[in-house]
């Protein structure tokens, strides 16, 4: 008990030190307000009336999201394939290696060209992104199959579809939540780098508050922007602790 | 005394000729192995560690391909959906660990293509009778080793299997649990009576259990004794057998063959 509450109560204190230090070095002058905004003005920023930041966060929210589910699905169908047959595997991965390794800034102006609204260039950002992620760790899963399970498997004469579905999917969930925890992430980053190539969101904010100077505008599109992923992070973790909790030594605690 | 609790066999009868395993690289983990196992026995097979006789069991449960050699089943008398012919228990417990205990015991009949209720109706009946049902609803994690055992043992027999083969089961658990777990499977195979055929490295575990005891030499394995417990124990096995002048004296002789199989024995 005592343990979980300075679990909640120190990280709350050493925010509150930190706000309390820049607004006291802002308040002396020992640093300019358009170099560090006081936690007061990003506050006053989140409540201007107004204000496009909410808008923003609802596009930013909406791309990511659907990008993520894009990476969700395309991802684990992609592991799927790897992980069923070997010559696929060899044909495919290096390929799936490059989602990792391609710089998503550099290829987010082919978007634009590519796609016909800043929704699907943001989605799409947000989905290359966060795909590797649940490639690598859904095959990863797939490969570890248990192998005496899987023959017990093939002595019962299940066939492909049967066993992928009713023993190598679920013996691969635990790897698939790590991926899943770790794209979450990654798609709100991808879908912001989207934006500040094709435009909408957060994304589009921040480009608008910096000729501005408006330093407090944009600690509030970033401070939202992390909280969206925090939350989007948190429901992941939800879902696997409910799904994990009767067998897995992860979803215990 | 030929005790009347026996019932009649349902098991299927094995015949292997010249059954011969060669890895790849030219290890040999055989000699050409020829036997022939009646219907509805319980065969003990024992020998050293690494000797083959987990091998021998795979290529039986067709998990193997033998390198040369036949391997004949007589044909099953049973024919409905559910049925399997062979049944096989690995050294682990293997359970789907995300399934309850019903639904891991169900999983063959799942495959199978049985209705659900009927899997269920027919996994908890067996259950029932294995003295597991309480269990039924729980998950493999919440279980003793020895429960996690007897689950996977209640799976393999969920299919009336006419052969079940068994490669060292219980080697894991202490021996108290071991002993129990013995005592259940021998009464089992009492009352249904299918084609036993038990890996194993306990020569008193062997003895206890089995009709008919094989015993293999080290590497390359061949058969070098083959001894009828049955002929020597009674047909109820009890834990005071285990105390018994007959017992000693047959996991003495046992003990001896093995010994003599091994390479290098005077």
């Amino acid at each position: 008990m005592k343990t979980k509450t300075f679990a909640i109560i120190l990280p709350l204190v050493t925010f509150a030190v930190a706000c309390g230090l820049v607004e006291w070095l802002v308040a002396r002058g020992a640093v300019a307000d358009y170099i560090l905004p006081p936690p007061s003005q990003v506050f006053r920023a989140l409540t201007e009336p107004g204000t496009d930041l909410y808008r923003g966060l609802w596009q930013t929210t909406l791309a990511a999201l659907f990008g993520f589910g894009l990476s969700v699905a395309f991802g684990m169908l992609i592991a799927i394939a790897l992980a069923s047959n070997r010559f696929v595997k060899q044909a495919i991965y290096p390929y799936a290696i490059f989602f990792q390794t391609v710089p998503i800034i550099a290829i987010a102006p082919m978007l634009v060209i590519w796609t016909s609204s800043q929704f699907q260039t943001v989605a799409i950002a947000a989905c290359i992104a966060s795909i590797f992620p649940v490639i690598a760790n859904t095959y990863a899963g797939l490969a570890s199959t248990d192998p005496a399970l899987a023959e017990l498997f093939r002595l019962y004469r299940a066939g492909p579809v049967a066993t992928m579905l009713k023993l190598r999917l679920p013996w691969a969930l635990p790897s698939i939540f790590t991926g899943l925890r770790v794209a979450a992430g990654l798609a709100v980053i991808g879908a912001m780098v989207g934006e500040f190539v094709g435009g909408g969101g957060l994304g589009s904010v921040i480009e608008g508050a910096k000729p501005l100077l408006r330093n407090d505008k944009i600690f509030a599109a970033v401070l939202m922007a992390s909280a969206m992923g925090l939350a989007l992070f948190l429901i992941i973790d939800i879902v696997a602790r409910l799904s994990l909790r009767h067998w897995h030594a992860s979803a215990k605690n | 005394m030929n005790p009347p609790a026996l019932s009649p066999a349902g098991g299927t009868g094995l015949r292997l000729r010249g059954v011969q395993k060669t890895f790849p690289g030219g290890v040999r983990v055989t000699e050409p192995i020829s036997l022939d196992i009646d219907p509805g026995d319980f065969v003990a097979i024992i020998g050293p560690s690494g000797c083959g006789k987990s091998t021998l069991l795979r290529i039986i449960a067709g998990l193997e391909t033998p390198t040369a050699g036949t391997i004949t089943r007589s044909p099953s008398a049973k024919s409905d959906q559910s049925h399997r012919e062979i049944a096989y228990v690995f050294q682990d417990a293997h359970l789907l660990p995300w399934r309850t205990v019903l639904a891991n015991v169900a999983l063959p009949l799942e495959l199978a293509g049985v209705s659900r209720s009927k899997r269920d109706e027919k996994s908890a009946a067996l259950l029932r009778q294995v003295g597991l049902l309480e269990l039924a609803g729980r998950y493999p994690s919440q279980l003793s080793g020895g429960q996690r055992m007897r689950v996977s043992l209640a799976r393999a027999m969920v299919t009336s299997p006419d052969l079940l083969l068994l490669d060292e089961p219980f080697a894991a658990l202490d021996e108290i649990t071991r002993q129990q777990l013995d005592e259940w499977l021998r009464q089992l195979w009492h009352e249904r009576r299918m084609t036993v055929l038990f890996v194993t490295h306990s020569i008193q575990e062997a003895t206890f259990l089995a009709e008919r005891v094989l015993v293999l030499s080290g590497r390359p394995a061949r058969i070098v004794a083959d001894e009828r417990a049955s002929a020597q124990l009674p047909a109820e096995r009890t834990a005071s057998l285990r105390g018994s002048a007959t017992f000693a004296g047959l996991t003495h002789t046992l003990y001896q063959r093995l010994t003599d199989g091994q390479p290098g024995a005077a």
